[in-house]
């Protein structure tokens, strides 16, 4: 009897569930086409945000760790014993093959690095530093595509037209907007917070057939969308439809995107902070090193060709050559961009200081129209290619035009209520708009056959246009990149 | 070489064999034994000629006992066919095995004279067979294996390729022989980037094509005889092209270079006009390559090859 009031009472719990779930999405879909964001790790995201009030160079609080491998778990646990909260850190996650720890009980983790890397189970600690996009934004104007003109694009097009869509390029950016709908975000104001459902649409010019699904390592999480436009400004670049007689040209526009979302712009720190109910205003966004560092990882092991980072920081990163080689050795090529800081000191930067170590990736230093370096563009030992970056100090004219969220929509000086669903011809300079152009051309390569990442920086390197110094320089390292002559080829003679 | 091609080759050089082995069986040489020999005209019993011991005839069939024969020039000749009995000469030795055409229409192997006497007991031939001067034309085709091995192998995936050609050929009456001669030799293969040995085709076409326009100057050995050994050497220049479908101005290659060749073979005399010649040919082109491509990768800097050849001569 019991046994039979125990299945009654299961079987009518078990309808009641469905019915409730059945009820719960009927109302869903009753609701307006606003989506709910996923709940912060609001311990986490606090720290990000005191690294943006407090302009910190890392994450507070968050760690990264590589073992030895000959480290087992109890060694594991021992080395992590110098930390404040011993081993039994409150989250733990693998990047790759590095720890990632996060106690807020730690308040400098370049200190902890140091004491970590001193213990014989570590081969590498650092902190989870903060890096920065690369371009400069600047306001919307003409269209022109110099740059294409300048890298000989358009007769490479003659022979390889846009690739084809077996190539995978993951762009580790900002991210992409890839659906369309609202989504309600609980946003300051200027006096309170608001819910304000913001709209999106996916880029026209990237169409959904040609975008997979991608990720966001950010502390977001969630759908991957594009709050800042950098990321589908280096997108457009890449792989932007073309001959649709709408907006600007890609370079591989057969291409597939594959968008890695690890950097965040004003508006997500904005819904960090609505989320967190901290009021006023942010102005600024990063790009942590370990989301960056996993989104590579991710972007090799999802099978892309091709990988664009136009993302750097001044601290060594170990996390970031890790990533770099696992991604290589997988078969995936890497463009990174060289730095905007030239001017500023000219400090190496990372991710972009590792390129020369490893066949298969690329630091590109930006040139403007008249093909002299950009002033901003880093110079260093470790930049070995240049491409069209735009130049802000020849005009406006001299920038490079992609279409990319109207800038207008989501201006904090202009609004308070962002919105998504305009594209406009944006322009941006930077290292970050030079670099795509050596992933599209690497895209087009893949196409074409050369497979193997070494190869395709020894193709680009050869066929550049030699600047500056004769052969291999520090401004434009091997020279500008030629996407006719590097497709082309080898023949007997030539 | 694929298996087209080498069927190509392998007709060709049958044809051209069989060619030449018809042409030089067809007619024999032979020596007349003795002063005033008649000649007859083949059509009546009427004398066509009458000719002195050790005039050397051509010999084009047989009739009977009688062989026909060509009426030499120089004894009111012009082309006619004439018949001698069969006693009254002894075939050149070394001026074919022999086999004449009966009556024109079938191979028949006629008995030598019995009387035959060695032809060393006979009179010297006389000079007057070999004109002083005599101007051939020929046509070429040849297999050729460049000295660039490496580059062409990675851009055509073979080595080996066909040259088709022709030329003029001075001979004066002491074996020396002046030629000039040009031929084509294309290969068409895919462009490629080359990484650490690893070739990666990049699906355009790439067509090189080499002119050779050569000038050789060479010995006959025994220019008389039906079976000439000779050897020759020069200079020439060398028309060098590379394009591909989508060469645009200043991305083709459009150059000559200066190279040179030696040579040697063995020609087949087939009667006066008709000769066939097998030929090996070594031709050096210096520093046309390695400015560039593929062959700049491997340090190959040589244009030219190994050339075997068959050629179709004309003329006397």
């Amino acid at each position: 009897m019991s046994q039979s009031l125990r299945t009654l009472v299961i079987g009518a719990l078990s309808v009641a569930t469905v019915t409730l779930i059945l009820l719960s999405s009927h109302l869903k879909a009753q609701e307006p086409q606003a989506e709910q964001f996923p709940a912060l790790h609001t311990e986490r995201a606090q720290a990000y945000v005191r690294a943006l009030t407090d302009r910190l160079p890392y994450v507070p609080g968050d760690i990264l760790v590589k073992f030895r491998a000959d480290a087992d778990m109890a060694a594991r646990t021992r080395a992590l014993s110098v930390m404040r909260t011993g081993a039994n850190a409150p989250e733990a996650v693998y990047v790759g093959e590095a720890l990632l720890t996060h106690s807020s009980a730690e308040p400098n983790p370049e200190v902890l690095a140091t004491i970590l890397r001193r213990q014989p189970e570590v081969e590498w600690a650092q902190p989870n530093y903060i890096n920065r996009l690369h371009s400069i934004p600047n306001d919307p104007g003409f269209s022109e595509q110099w740059n294409f003109e300048l890298m000989n694009l358009p007769k490479a097009w003659d022979i390889n037209p846009g690739g084809n869509a077996n190539v995978l390029v993951a762009v580790v950016d900002t991210g992409a907007n890839t659906t369309s709908g609202m989504t309600s975000f609980r946003l300051w104001t200027g006096s309170r917070f608001e819910n304000v459902s913001v709209p999106f649409v996916a880029n026209p010019e990237v169409p959904a057939a040609r975008v997979m699904q991608g990720r966001d390592f950010t502390i977001l999480g969630g759908p991957v969308r594009d709050m800042q436009g950098h990321g589908t400004h280096v997108a457009g670049t890449v792989l932007q439809e073309t001959n649709n007689g709408v907006g600007q040209a890609g370079i591989a526009y057969n291409a597939r995107l594959l968008p890695l979302k690890a950097c965040l712009g004003f508006w997500d720190v904005q819904i960090v902070l609505g989320q967190l109910g901290i009021p006023g205003f942010l102005s600024d966004g990063w790009c942590d090193t370990a989301a960056v560092a996993g989104a590579i990882r991710y972007a090799a092991d999802s099978g892309a060709q091709v990988i664009n980072v136009s993302i750097g920081g001044p601290s060594p990163s170990p996390i970031y050559l890790d990533a770099l080689r696992y991604a290589v050795q997988r078969g995936t090529f890497v463009t990174i961009a060289a730095g905007n800081s030239a001017e500023e000191g000219n400090p190496v930067e990372y991710p972009a200081a590792y390129a020369a170590q490893i066949d298969g990736v690329m630091a590109v230093g930006a040139v403007g129209p008249s093909g002299k370096r950009a002033l901003y563009s880093n110079t260093g030992t470790h930049v070995e290619i240049a491409a069209p970056g735009g130049s802000d100090r020849e005009g406006q004219l001299a920038m490079v035009y992609q279409t990319a969220v109207c800038k207008s929509d989501y201006d904090p000086l202009r609004t308070l209520r962002p919105r998504f669903d305009r594209y406009c011809n944006v322009p941006s300079a930077g290292t970050s708009m030079a670099a795509p152009h050596v992933a599209g051309v690497a895209a087009l390569l893949y196409s074409q056959g050369i497979t193997n990442p070494a190869a395709i920086e020894a193709a680009i390197k050869r066929f550049a246009k030699d600047l500056g110094a004769p052969g291999r320089d520090n401004e434009y390292g091997f020279g500008l990149i030629d996407a006719r002559a590097t497709l082309l080829g080898l023949g007997v003679v030539r | 070489m694929n298996r087209r091609q080498l069927r190509v080759v392998s007709l060709m050089t049958g044809l051209l064999i069989t060619l030449s082995a018809s042409v030089a069986f067809a007619q024999s040489q032979a020596r007349v034994r003795q002063d005033r020999t008649t000649i007859w005209r083949i059509d009546a019993p009427v004398v066509a000629a009458t000719v002195p011991a050790g005039t050397l005839l051509d010999v084009v069939g047989q009739a009977g006992s009688f062989y026909k024969v060509l009426i030499p020039e120089q004894f009111g000749g012009h082309g006619e066919v004439g018949r001698i009995a069969a006693g009254s000469f002894v075939f050149v030795p070394g001026s074919g095995d022999r086999t004449i055409s009966h009556d024109g229409t079938a191979e028949a192997a006629p008995t030598a004279p019995a009387d035959s006497r060695p032809a060393s007991h006979s009179s010297p031939p006389r000079r007057h067979d070999e004109p002083a001067m005599a101007v051939r034309g020929f046509g070429q085709a040849g297999l050729m294996r460049p000295s660039a091995q490496e580059s062409f192998r990675t851009v055509a995936d073979q080595v080996y390729g066909f040259a088709f050609g022709g030329g003029v050929q001075l001979r004066v009456r002491n074996g020396l022989f002046v030629e000039g001669s040009f031929d084509q030799f294309r290969k068409t293969g895919e462009r490629v980037f080359v990484y650490d040995d690893t070739v990666f085709p990049l699906g355009i076409t790439d067509t090189i094509t080499v002119r050779p326009l050569l000038f050789t100057a060479g010995y006959r050995f025994g220019s008389t005889r039906p079976v000439v050994p000779y050897v020759g050497g020069g200079l020439g220049v060398f028309h060098l092209t590379e394009r591909t479908p989508f060469s645009e101005a200043g991305e083709s290659i459009d150059e000559t270079h200066t190279g040179y060749r030696m040579s040697g073979g063995v020609e087949f005399r087939g009667g006066q006009w008709l000769g066939t010649a097998f030929e090996a040919a070594y031709t050096h082109v210096p520093d046309a390559l390695g400015n560039g491509g593929v062959s700049e990768i491997v340090d190959e800097r040589d244009l030219g090859g190994f050339e075997f050849r068959v050629k179709l001569l004309f003329g006397r």
